[in-house]
Parts: structure tokens; C-alpha cells; sequence
């Protein structure tokens, strides 16, 4: 055992000891130097270790033979003698190991230099061999795709053919069931394929948009059937309204037609009703009418029994449909734009009854009773509508006053009525008909004043029935009908004033026609509405103003009267006296009057019938002259008579004409009188033109007027000394 | 007031005396001696006073002073027969006569001095067929130009225009024709001014437009040349015949009438007016003017005559031979001044 023991120690250094020697790893031959060191473990390291660097031969054999003894020195010996043996036994196996690997690697080396030498060419044209074949196989794969693709796509194409046929029957299926009247159905075919033809009907796709096109087309007379039938059919609006729906019109679109259609229902329906207001236009159409009453009745019940009932239903449709939500919840109590249209609806009502009732032109004036019956009517069918649709205030406000306006129009206008007759009356037209004027003037005042009562009765009537339409303002009306009086005789006032200046006769009538006016007239007026009206005797004495105005006007009138008078005759004696005559060669010797003083005469005594006629007698006395006034001696020098004048009264030769007999023909006269002085003034006389005028011409002319024409008065008789001095003055034999 | 012993009919301004208001008056008596009286406004006491009295022979019907020379004057006088035109020098209280018509011009009515400054060598001699212009420097006065046989009837009255010293303005009965004296033709033509005769024209001294016209119908009407369809203004205040209308030398808006009613007017025809644009614009009708009104006369007033020296002061005289100086009103002249 021990023997055994020894000997693998022994190979297992010497291994080692080889294999440091080759420089080979552990693994291969083992470590010889480890199994020295496990060798002798006890027989002292470092000397001992054979198989250390540096051992010291000498040194070990000098230590052996100092501690052995020669027995052992001899088996050391033999034992190293073995181990040598062994070694080189050793030694060669592995270098002929070694030698043999070598051997076999430099023939492998040898044998692969020879084989690799000819594979880099057949490598290069197996990369190039494989290349090309990549390239190929790319090559089909290419081709492959594009086949594949195609298949997917024509797979694809089949699928989408089949839904496109579909499709283009769609319009066709479409119009058939619009014809046959299932619009339903036609909505749903035209809402389902929108979507897909929205996509695909636009763009290059001719046929697809022929068929977008042609449902279009379908759609548009879809919608519009179902307008008409919103029009026509209004019974299922909200059905039609959700159809139109389905079919994309926008909620403000159908919004829009439901408004306009609605809105044009009802036009049309107040179009109907309020045809006889349109159409006749006012109230003086119905003039006596029965048939134009009949049709205010019927224009009110139409507004009434069917324009309101169908507002109503309609706004309950609307409100059904735009106002509220999915569940039917109100979204805003009149927000709707059904608000305008019925506004503008009812306005247009409003509008046409106003304009009727407003309006009377004066020729065809309804009877007031025809009137207060009509407008009672118009306020009441209107109050109840109101009450309806009290919610419009912009369209009710002022109508209740325009019920009143009514009635004051119509006052006015029969006020106007009454001023056109009065006008008439008082032209002075148809004056000379009558055989004086004085009977026309009567005649006239008398008409003015009937014309009056039996306005004012009227007036007074119409206020009793008034009934609601007057009596809220019954004291305002007698004032509207006091003062519309008022108004009307001063516009009669201005009618006469712009008379004044007319030349002729006429002037008189006018006068006394203000007489008129100012005597009769307006206190008749005046008493009229006090006895009728019930008024108060509160009078501003305003008739009193307007009395006194006539009263001047005519006047006024009375002094264009006799300025025209006057110088007709001024005239005639100016042709006479100054033109037709040279006096310093007058050789007519006769004791006679010359013929213009006559001529003078005839004509003051025609106006005195004239005027007589007209004017009440006033203060002209026949009696013989009392030589108080400015009678004076003929014969005293012009010295004598400016002193005298100095002293003497002021003469008023032209002064203010009164309205008096009297006064209009003295007022005439002077002027005659004035101008035969200013002719005698401008002319020379001869003896016998003196004896012709002063002898026997001029005591006739004062005898004539003091005797017939105007009396005693003293200017005239002023003048007439005036005139026989101013012949004094001018006679060249006297 | 000053008193003319017998009846007057015509009175005129010395329009060459510049620093006093001096007048001629004349008297028209058939039977009694006649005179011509110079009359100055004293200007303190504001009386009239008799600066000479000069002997007239035959009854002056129209007197007119000479526009340079305060003692030439012409008149219109009817000395037994027919009516002549005389032009007089007074002098040492006689008056000397330096010219005559002698019958060569029949039946005058009245007497216009050329109102070319420093031209008092030519008159307008109006009688009752026509206008003559006399040149008084040429051998004793010959007739220059004359409108032709019958042209005009029965002329009342004439206005030789100041500022347009070619036109002469006629009335002839109730027709007012304006005369262009380089032609002796017709140039305007106011048929039927007034409804009867037309007693008086005078043509504004500032406006060469503007004529005035008073008549027998008792209306005074101003006319613009320009548009004489219709008067500019037409008034009608007096009861009786308007016999004269002046205007004022100064102030074209007043105007001055007077009437055989005894009374005397005084127009403010731009009283309406509130600005400084004044007769051009005024109301057409006249029928709101208010005239002022003086009636001191008691007899037919026929002359009337603005003062040359003072724009405020006029004369007024009657045929009773009352002569009356009177001024504007100063309410009127403060509305004009102010």
C-alpha cells in the first residue's frame, strides 16, 4: 500500500515537472510541483525540494549524508535512479505525444492551405450567385404585391358594387314611392343614403353623382311636397315638420317655412276678411249701403271666427314643434319668431280697420248713426281680439284712441262739409239772381244760419249715441263741436276778407252778408250750442270778438263800396268835365242843367235804392238845412277863409264810412263832389259856362241830394260851397 | 305853416342852395295878381320865413328851380290862353325872363331840369301831346329833340331819371312811358299803371330802378323797371285823387304823398324790414305798410317837396295857400338811421 501511495506521488510530480517544462496547463499534465511539496512534507522544505528553483545539489547530497545512513543512502539512491528512469520514460511519451499533434496539425494546416486556396474564388461566386438571386426573388416578390393588392381591391370593388347597385336603384325606388304618395318611406331612403353619398357623391365620380344629383332633385321636390303639404295639409304640420327634419333642413330653415307658410295662411286669410275695408277703403263708402254694412260685418266675423281661432291653433303647433325639446318641455313661452308673424299679422288687421275708420271724405260722409253703429261694432270685435292677445301692446296701443280720433275726423270733416256749403252761400254767387240784394243777403244769412242748426242737431244726436264710443270724453266733443264752430266762422271771416278789394256791387252783398254774420249768424251759433249742449254761459266772449271782426269786415267791405262808387263816378265826371269840354269856349246859353249833374244824380238815387234796400234807415233828416254848420259868404277872400277854417271844427271830409244809409251816400257823394271841384280847379270857365254850371247845375245837384239823396248833411253841403267857390275862383268873367 | 294869399299849386326845392332848405312857392290865381314867394326853413326857430317875393305874370301851374344857379327857375304859367314856359332870373326883387316859349311849344303842363350835374342849359318841356328837349345854350334855347306829333296824349306829369340821364319817364293818362332821349323811343311801357289817370311819376334819386307813381284811382304804386308787369309795392291810404309822390333825394325808402283828401303821407316801404337790405327785398303787395299821416291841410293838398339840404325835412302846401314844413318822424328816422 504504502508502495502504491509513493508511486502516484512520483508521476504526479514528474507530470508536473513536465508539464512546467512545456509550459502546459494543470489540467493536461498536472501539477509537479505541488506534488513535490506534498512529497516531503516532513524532511525539510526548501533543501529538500528537488523540483525548486535555485535547489542546491550539493547541498542536498551534503544534508543526505550528514542525516542517513548508508542503507538509506543506497535506497535513495536506487529510488532516484528509478525516478530518473521513469522521467526520461516520461519525457519521451509526451514529446512523441506532442510530436504527433503537431505532426497532425501542420498536416491539417497543410491540407486546409491547399483547400482554401481555391474557395475564395468559388466564395466570390457563390456571393455573386446569391446576390442575383436575392435580386430575382425581390424581382417576383415585386409582382407578387402588386397582384395581391389588385386581388384585395377588385375583392373590395365587388362588395362596394353591390352596395352601389343598391345605390343607383335608390332614386328610382325613391320617386316610385313619392308617386305613390309613401313619403315616409321616400324620407328614409333619401336620410339613409346621405351620409354614404355626402362621401362619395362628390368628386370625380360621374355616376355616383348623377345619382347624388337625381336624389337631390328627389329631395328638393320631397321637401318641397312636403311644404305644400305644411301649406295645404296644416293639420299634420309636425309630422311633415319631422320628416323635413329627417331630410337635413335646419330647424331655423324649417323654422322659416313654418313661419312663412303659416304666415302666408294667415295673410291670406286676413286678406279675405278684411277685403271689404281694403277694397271700399273707408267709411264714406258705406254711405246709405246696406250691402257695404253687411260686409264690415262679415270682414269683423272673419277676423274674429276665423283668423283668430287659426293663430291660435297654429301657435299651439308652433309650440309644439320649435319651442320646446325631445320631451316636450316648453323652452321659452313666446321666444318664437311665431311672435313677429302674428304680430305682423294682427298689426295689418289693426292697420286696415284703422285706416278705415280713420278716414271721411267729405262728399260720401256716412250718417252718424251709420257710423256710431260701424265703429261700435270695429271696437268691440277688436276688444275681444285684444283680449286674446293682449300680450301685442305695440299693436293695441292707441287704438281706443283711434276710435275717438274717428269720430273726431269726422267731425271735422263734416265741419268741413259745412264750411264748403257755407262758402257757397256766402260767394255772393247767384246774388243777381235774386231781384235785391238785400233779399239775397237774407236769403243767405238765413240758409248760413239752417245750415248751422241743423249741423248742430246732428252733432247733438250724434252725442246722445254715442254710447261707450263718446261718452268717456263727452265734454271734449261739445268743445271739439264749439270750437270746430269757432274755427269755421273765422275761416268764413277770412273767405269774406279775401274778398275785399273785388270791385262792383258785389262789395255790398259781402258787407251785409258780415252784417249778417255778425248780427245773426254767429249770436245764433252761439245760442245754439248753449241750448243744445246744456253749456255753461262761461263764455271768454269770444263770439263777441268775432262778431265785432265781422261787424269791421264789413265795414271794410262797405268802404270798398263806396270807394268803387265814388270813382265810377269820379270818372265820369273827370271824361265830362275836363275832357270832352274846353269851358273858356262854351257857347251854349241855355238855362238848363249840364247832363253829368243829372247823370250824378241818377246814379246816387239808384244806389240809394241799392242801399236802402240793405241798410236800415239811420239819421238822414230832409228837413230844410240849418245854416249852423260851415255855411259861408261865397265872396270873402281865400285870407279871410283860411282864418276862418283856423277857427272853425275841423272838417272830416273823408272820414269813416258808417254802415248807414246815409253814410255810404254821403260817403259817395263827397267823393263825387270832390272830384267835380278838382275839375272845376283845373279848368277855366267863360261866363256861360259859369251861369251852366254855378247858375243852374250846382243848385240843382244841392237840391237833388239835400231833397232825396243824402239830406241835410253838412260836409256835403261844405263841399258843394267848396265847389261854388272853386267856379268863383276859375270863372274868367265873374 | 306860412300862408300864401291867393291859391297855390306848386311848390319846389332851390336844389343849388345846399346850406339851407329853401323853396319856391307859386301862386295860381285866374284873377288876382300872382307871386312867386322864396320860403327858407330858419333853423333855429324852424319856421318858415319869406326870403323874397317876386311879381309872376299869369298863374303859375308848375315851378321848378335851377340845380346850379339859386336864383334861375323856370315856370309853367297860363297867361290868359294857352299855358307857356318861362325861365326866370330873379333879381334885385324882379324877375327878369331869360327864356320863352312864346307859343312855340303849346299847352304845357310841366318843367324838368336835366339832372346832369353842371348841364342846367337843357330842360324837358312837357305839354299836353308831348316831350320836348330844350338846349337853352344854343341860340336862345331850341328844341334838341322832341317825340313825334300824337305820340303822347294827355301828359300829366314827367321824371327825367337821375342816375340814368338817358330816360325820361311820361305819364300819360293812366300809361307810364319810359323815353329814351337819345331815340326819343318808347323803352318801357306801363299800360293801365293805374286804374284811372296818373297824376305823378318821380323816379328814385338812388335807385335808377324804382319809379313812383300816384293817380286818380287813390293808389300809389312803385315800379321796377326791370319787371314792369307788375308795381313793386301798391298802396292805397288816401279817400281821394293822389296829385304827388316823391321820393326822398336820400333815402330811397321813403316816399312821400299827397292827395286831394287834404292829407300827406309818409311811406316807410322797407319798415318791415329789420336788416339794411331795404327796398329790394320788401313785401310786393304793400298792403302792410302803415303810412305816416299829416294832416294839418284842410284843402287839397298838391305839392309836396323834399328839402335838398336836409333828407328829414319836407314842404307840403294845399290850394288854400297854406305851406306846412314838417320833418320825418324820428321814429321813422331812427329805424332808417339805426
Amino acid at each position: 500500500m504504502e508502495s502504491d501511495k509513493s508511486l502516484d506521488e512520483k508521476t504526479q510530480r514528474v507530470k508536473s515537472l513536465l508539464a512546467s517544462y512545456y509550459s502546459l496547463d494543470e489540467g493536461g499534465v498536472g501539477s509537479g510541483g505541488v506534488g513535490s511539496s506534498h512529497d516531503t512534507p516532513g524532511t525539510g522544505r526548501g533543501v529538500e525540494n528537488l523540483d525548486r528553483e535555485g535547489f542546491d545539489c550539493q547541498r542536498y547530497f551534503d544534508r543526505l549524508l550528514e542525516t542517513n545512513r548508508l542503507d538509506e543512502l543506497l535506497t535513495r539512491e536506487i529510488k532516484l535512479q528509478s525516478e530518473v528512469k521513469q522521467c526520461d520514460g516520461e519525457l519521451q511519451s509526451l514529446v512523441y505525444e506532442n510530436y504527433s499533434k503537431f505532426i497532425a496539425a501542420t498536416d491539417t494546416i497543410r491540407s486546409m492551405r491547399t483547400k482554401v486556396d481555391g474557395m475564395e474564388s468559388k466564395m466570390a461566386l457563390v456571393k455573386d450567385k446569391i446576390g442575383r438571386i436575392a435580386e430575382k426573388n425581390a424581382v417576383v416578390d415585386g409582382k407578387m404585391e402588386q397582384r395581391r393588392a389588385r386581388f384585395d381591391e377588385l375583392n373590395t370593388v365587388r362588395n362596394v358594387m353591390s352596395k352601389l347597385n343598391e345605390v343607383f336603384d335608390l332614386p328610382d325606388k325613391c320617386r316610385l314611392s313619392m308617386e305613390r304618395g309613401a313619403l315616409e318611406v321616400a324620407v328614409r331612403y333619401i336620410a339613409s343614403s346621405k351620409p354614404f353619398l355626402e362621401i362619395h357623391g362628390s368628386g370625380e365620380n360621374a355616376a355616383l353623382a348623377r345619382v347624388k344629383a337625381k336624389l337631390e332633385a328627389c329631395q328638393l321636390d320631397l321637401v318641397a311636397s312636403l311644404k305644400e303639404k305644411l301649406r295645404t295639409d296644416p293639420d299634420n304640420n309636425v309630422e311633415v315638420i319631422n320628416f323635413l327634419r329627417q331630410l337635413g333642413e335646419t330647424v331655423t330653415e324649417l323654422e322659416d317655412t313654418f313661419l312663412s307658410s303659416s304666415g302666408a295662411q294667415l295673410r291670406e286669410m286676413l286678406q279675405r276678411a278684411t277685403a271689404a275695408f281694403e277694397d271700399g277703403g273707408c267709411m264714406g263708402d258705406l254711405c246709405g249701403d246696406e250691402v257695404g254694412r253687411a260686409k264690415v260685418d262679415e270682414a269683423l266675423a272673419g277676423i274674429e271666427d276665423e283668423l283668430v281661432p287659426c293663430v291660435l291653433k297654429l301657435q299651439s303647433q308652433y309650440r309644439g314643434m320649435f319651442l320646446s325639446d325631445e320631451n316636450g318641455a316648453a323652452l321659452g313661452e313666446g321666444a318664437g319668431k311665431f311672435h313677429a308673424t302674428v304680430e305682423s299679422v294682427l298689426a295689418s288687421a289693426v292697420a286696415a280697420a284703422k285706416k278705415f275708420v280713420l278716414t271721411h271724405p267729405v262728399k260720401t260722409l256716412v250718417a252718424p248713426s251709420v257710423l256710431l253703429e260701424v265703429l261700435g261694432k270695429v271696437s268691440a270685435t277688436f276688444g275681444r281680439v285684444e283680449e286674446r292677445f293682449s300680450s301685442f301692446e305695440d299693436v293695441w296701443a292707441g287704438f281706443a284712441q283711434c276710435m275717438e280720433c274717428s269720430v273726431r275726423n269726422f267731425v271735422g270733416a263734416k265741419f268741413l262739409g259745412l264750411e264748403g256749403e257755407l262758402r257757397g252761400l256766402s260767394s255772393g254767387e247767384g246774388a243777381e239772381a235774386r231781384d235785391s240784394v238785400a233779399e239775397s243777403v237774407s236769403a243767405a244769412t238765413e240758409a248760413i244760419c239752417g245750415c248751422f242748426d241743423s249741423f248742430l242737431h246732428e252733432m247733438r244726436e250724434m252725442q246722445k249715441d254715442g254710447g261707450s264710443l263718446i261718452d268717456p270724453w263727452k265734454e271734449s266733443f261739445v268743445g271739439l263741436v264749439e270750437e270746430g264752430c269757432h274755427q269755421t266762422l273765422a275761416a268764413m271771416q277770412d273767405a269774406l276778407k279775401g274778398l275785399l278789394g273785388q270791385p262792383g256791387e258785389v262789395s255790398l252783398f259781402y258787407s251785409r252778408l258780415c252784417g249778417g254774420y255778425a248780427d245773426v249768424v254767429v249770436p245764433s251759433v252761439a245760442r245754439s250750442i248753449g241750448n243744445l249742449f246744456v253749456r255753461q254761459a262761461s263764455r271768454d266772449g269770444r263770439e263777441d270778438a268775432l262778431a265785432g271782426c265781422f261787424s269791421d269786415l264789413g265795414n271794410q267791405h262797405l268802404a270798398n263800396y263806396v270807394a268803387f262808387k265814388g270813382r265810377g263816378l269820379s270818372q265820369l265826371i273827370r271824361v265830362s268835365m275836363l275832357e270832352k269840354i274846353n269851358w273858356m269856349t262854351y257857347e251854349h246859353e241855355t238855362g238848363e242843367v249840364y247832363p253829368v249833374f243829372r247823370k250824378i244824380c241818377e246814379d246816387l238815387v239808384t244806389i240809394e235804392s241799392q242801399v236802402s234796400a240793405v241798410i236800415s234807415e239811420n239819421g238822414r233828416t230832409f228837413s230844410s238845412p240849418s245854416h249852423a254848420g260851415h255855411q259861408r259868404n261865397a265872396s270873402t277872400s281865400r285870407v279871410e277863409r283860411n282864418v276862418d277854417r283856423l277857427f272853425a271844427e275841423k272838417i272830416e271830409i273823408f272820414g269813416k264810412v258808417e254802415a248807414t244809409q246815409r253814410g255810404v251816400l254821403s260817403g259817395i257823394t263827397k267823393i263825387a263832389i270832390k272830384s267835380l271841384i278838382e275839375c272845376i280847379r283845373l279848368s277855366s270857365l267863360n261866363a256861360k259856362a259859369h251861369d251852366l254850371i254855378g247858375g243852374s247845375s250846382l243848385p240843382y245837384l244841392r237840391r237833388e241830394l239835400r231833397d232825396r239823396i243824402v239830406g241835410v248833411d253838412s260836409t256835403v253841403e261844405f263841399l258843394l260851397d267848396e265847389a261854388g267857390q272853386a267856379l268863383q275862383d276859375r270863372s274868367v268873367a265873374a | 305853416m306860412y300862408g300864401l294869399p291867393t291859391s297855390a299849386r306848386c311848390a319846389a326845392s332851390v336844389g343849388a342852395c345846399r346850406d339851407a332848405s329853401r323853396w319856391l312857392v307859386a301862386t295860381t290865381a285866374l284873377k288876382a295878381e300872382n307871386e312867386v314867394h322864396v320860403l327858407e326853413l330858419e333853423e333855429g326857430s324852424n319856421r318858415l320865413e319869406c326870403r323874397g317875393v317876386f311879381a309872376h305874370r299869369g298863374e303859375v301851374w308848375d315851378v321848378t328851380a335851377s340845380p346850379n344857379d339859386e336864383n334861375l327857375f323856370f315856370t309853367v304859367f297860363n297867361d290868359g290862353g294857352s299855358r307857356d314856359a318861362a325861365l326866370w332870373e330873379a333879381n334885385d326883387g324882379k324877375l327878369n325872363a331869360k327864356f320863352e316859349t312864346k307859343g312855340k311849344q303849346r299847352d304845357l303842363r310841366r318843367v324838368v331840369w336835366s339832372p346832369e350835374a353842371g348841364n342846367s342849359e337843357q330842360v324837358a318841356l312837357a305839354s299836353g301831346d308831348g316831350v320836348k328837349i330844350w338846349d337853352l345854350s344854343r341860340d336862345g334855347g331850341i328844341v334838341s329833340c322832341a317825340t313825334g306829333l300824337g305820340e303822347l296824349d294827355n301828359v300829366l306829369a314827367a321824371s327825367w331819371n337821375p342816375l340814368d340821364h338817358n330816360v325820361l319817364c311820361a305819364s300819360c293818362s293812366d300809361t307810364l312811358r319810359c323815353l329814351d332821349l337819345r331815340t326819343m323811343t318808347e323803352t318801357v311801357t306801363i299800360e293801365g299803371a293805374h286804374e284811372m289817370a296818373a297824376r305823378d311819376v318821380d323816379f328814385s334819386k338812388t335807385n335808377q330802378h324804382l319809379l313812383a307813381s300816384g293817380g286818380d284811382d287813390c293808389h300809389t304804386c312803385v315800379w321796377d323797371l326791370r319787371k314792369p308787369s307788375d308795381p313793386v309795392v301798391k298802396v292805397s291810404s288816401h279817400s281821394h285823387w293822389v296829385w304827388q309822390a316823391r321820393f326822398n333825394p336820400y333815402h330811397e325808402q321813403l316816399l312821400l304823398t299827397s292827395s286831394s283828401d287834404s292829407l300827406v303821407q309818409l311811406w316807410n316801404l322797407a319798415q318791415d324790414e329789420e336788416d339794411g337790405n331795404k327796398t329790394e327785398a320788401r313785401a310786393s303787395s304793400g298792403a302792410d305798410l302803415k303810412p305816416h299821416t299829416f294832416d294839418e291841410h284842410e284843402d287839397s293838398v298838391y305839392s309836396v317837396s323834399w328839402s335838398t339840404a336836409d333828407p328829414w325835412t319836407f314842404l307840403t302846401l294845399s290850394y288854400d295857400g297854406r305851406v306846412m314844413c314838417n320833418q320825418v318822424p324820428s321814429s321813422v328816422k331812427y329805424k332808417i338811421l339805426l
